[in-house]
């Protein structure tokens, strides 16, 4: 199961999108579309795994799109976020 | 036991103006001494000064700060003699800030600053607590450490207490000008900023701070900042370049030292209290200021000088280098001041300013190209 950082502050720009910044490394990442859907995921559920987060992010960002990405796709940007945002102490594993 | 002195010290001032920042929602930060420490009061109040604040109470005793303060105030910094008690060895320390004033430790204890003039300051948050320890304040070196001690004492209570300290210049534009709304100039030291507040001056804005500001507690509507350092500092050539002569201020625009045994100001900058700029009409300063434009200010070797928009996702960095660092803060308050840096951007318009030979010849063109970066939607909102 993952969990947000009780490190990671998400700082909302508008029409620049979000923001994440690491408050103890001091280092901040810029979110993508899919990137801040994941992120904002956590607003209505504090722990997802991710079968969970692909799940909810095919279900929300590629309802009835025929030429969408696959769920395999979708699975892999999943991955990719969870790894980049848990390797820099921005999601943390919790059982 | 000698009985301490408690100093109470805020923007409560009976004779603050009725413009005053903060005047009503400023919580105290009381300052204890521990009498053995023979801290002079006029010490003290030099360094609240040095951030805008007022004492607004006399001296109290009590045999601990707690008894003396705990009641009226949300934050106290003890002054005390010697060293910081410490439990696990330096080695085990984590550095995680660092600046020309001193370096910021998270030791077992929690956060750490040891000022380079001695003085050591070490925080306890679960008490509400800053102890500024200093070994021997009758010497010029000590006072200095507890000059500059207490002046990131009092910083890091502000942040604590609900406030955003900003290294930035803030000014208000003259009433009925075209260039529109209040600016923010954000740089780090040398960019240009009091070069260009003073040149903006000139053509009629007013003055909240060319140095430091502190956002209010706001996170959701436009965060109004305020004054945090109460002088106008240039070197001597540009205020003459500027056309300011001495005269044409009080008899206090004079250099003006940090603290009695501070080390010289290698510039050697000319300090003018920006209450003497009032001294003729119409005023020059303001109090505070709501900003719709945030400019990060950088100087060029080119003739001509650039103002361009600037993304808010570019801008949030430089604040954040211009703030307290977030590791330095308690989770929670530098989550809001993250979070306040975020609600100034949103309710500004960003510029970068890239200051050429032309804006050091003239600070005062930023009003022209302020005015013809006019931007429709913010306009003429102060």
């Amino acid at each position: 199961m993952l969990s947000r950082s009780p490190y990671a502050t998400a700082v909302s720009l508008d029409d620049d999108g979000t923001i994440v910044l690491h408050l103890r490394t001091q280092e901040y990442y810029r979110l993508n579309g899919t990137a801040q859907r994941l992120w904002t995921a956590f607003d209505e559920q504090k722990t997802w795994t991710v079968e969970q987060l692909a799940r909810h992010l095919y279900r929300t960002a590629v309802p009835f799109k025929e030429d969408g990405p696959s769920r395999a796709d979708v699975q892999d940007d999943v991955e990719a976020f969870v790894e980049t945002m848990a390797g820099n102490g921005l999601l943390t594993h919790v059982s | 036991m000698p009985a301490p002195i408690a100093y109470t010290l805020g923007r409560k001032a009976p004779d603050a103006p009725p413009d005053a920042f903060f005047t009503k929602e400023m919580r105290s930060v009381g300052i204890w001494i521990e009498r053995s420490a023979a801290v002079p009061a006029a010490l003290v109040t030099r360094a609240a000064n040095a951030l805008a604040l007022h004492p607004h109470a006399s001296a109290a005793t009590s045999s601990s700060s707690t008894d003396a303060l705990a009641v009226t105030n949300a934050l106290t910094i003890e002054v005390r003699l010697g060293k910081p008690h410490t439990t696990g060895p330096p080695s085990s320390w984590n550095c995680v800030a660092a600046d020309a004033q001193g370096t910021v430790w998270r030791t077992p204890e929690g956060v750490r600053w040891e000022g380079d003039g001695g003085g050591q300051v070490q925080w306890h948050e679960d008490r509400g607590t800053a102890r500024l320890w200093v070994e021997n304040p009758r010497t010029p070196a000590g006072r200095h450490a507890v000059a500059s001690g207490l002046r990131h004492a009092l910083t890091g209570a502000l942040a604590r207490l609900g406030w955003t300290p900003l290294h930035a210049a803030a000014l208000r534009p003259p009433p009925n000008a075209d260039s529109g709304a209040s600016v923010l100039l954000v740089g780090p030291s040398g960019s240009g900023k009091s070069t260009l507040t003073a040149g903006l001056l000139q053509r009629g804005w007013r003055c909240v701070s060319d140095d430091q500001v502190a956002l209010a507690p706001s996170d959701h509507a436009a965060p109004r900042v305020g004054r945090l350092s109460p002088t106008l500092r240039l070197c001597p050539d540009a205020w003459t370049r500027l056309g300011f002569q001495k005269a044409a201020f009080s008899s206090s625009a004079t250099r003006v030292p940090l603290a009695d045994g501070a080390p010289s100001d290698p510039a050697q900058k000319w300090s003018v209290p920006l209450g003497t700029l009032d001294d003729h009409a119409p005023a020059r300063t303001a109090a505070w200021a709501v900003p719709r434009r945030v400019i990060r200010v950088g100087i060029a070797d080119t003739p001509t000088s650039r103002l361009v928009p600037c993304r808010a996702a570019r801008l949030l960095p430089t604040l954040l280098s211009q703030s307290l660092p977030p590791s330095v803060l308690p989770t929670a308050v530098a989550t809001a001041q993250t979070q306040r840096l975020g609600a100034l951007l949103r309710h500004a318009d960003g510029f970068e300013l890239t200051a050429g030979h032309d804006l050091y010849e003239a600070p005062g063109r930023l009003a022209d190209l302020l005015t013809a970066a006019r931007t429709p939607s913010r306009a003429s909102t102060a």
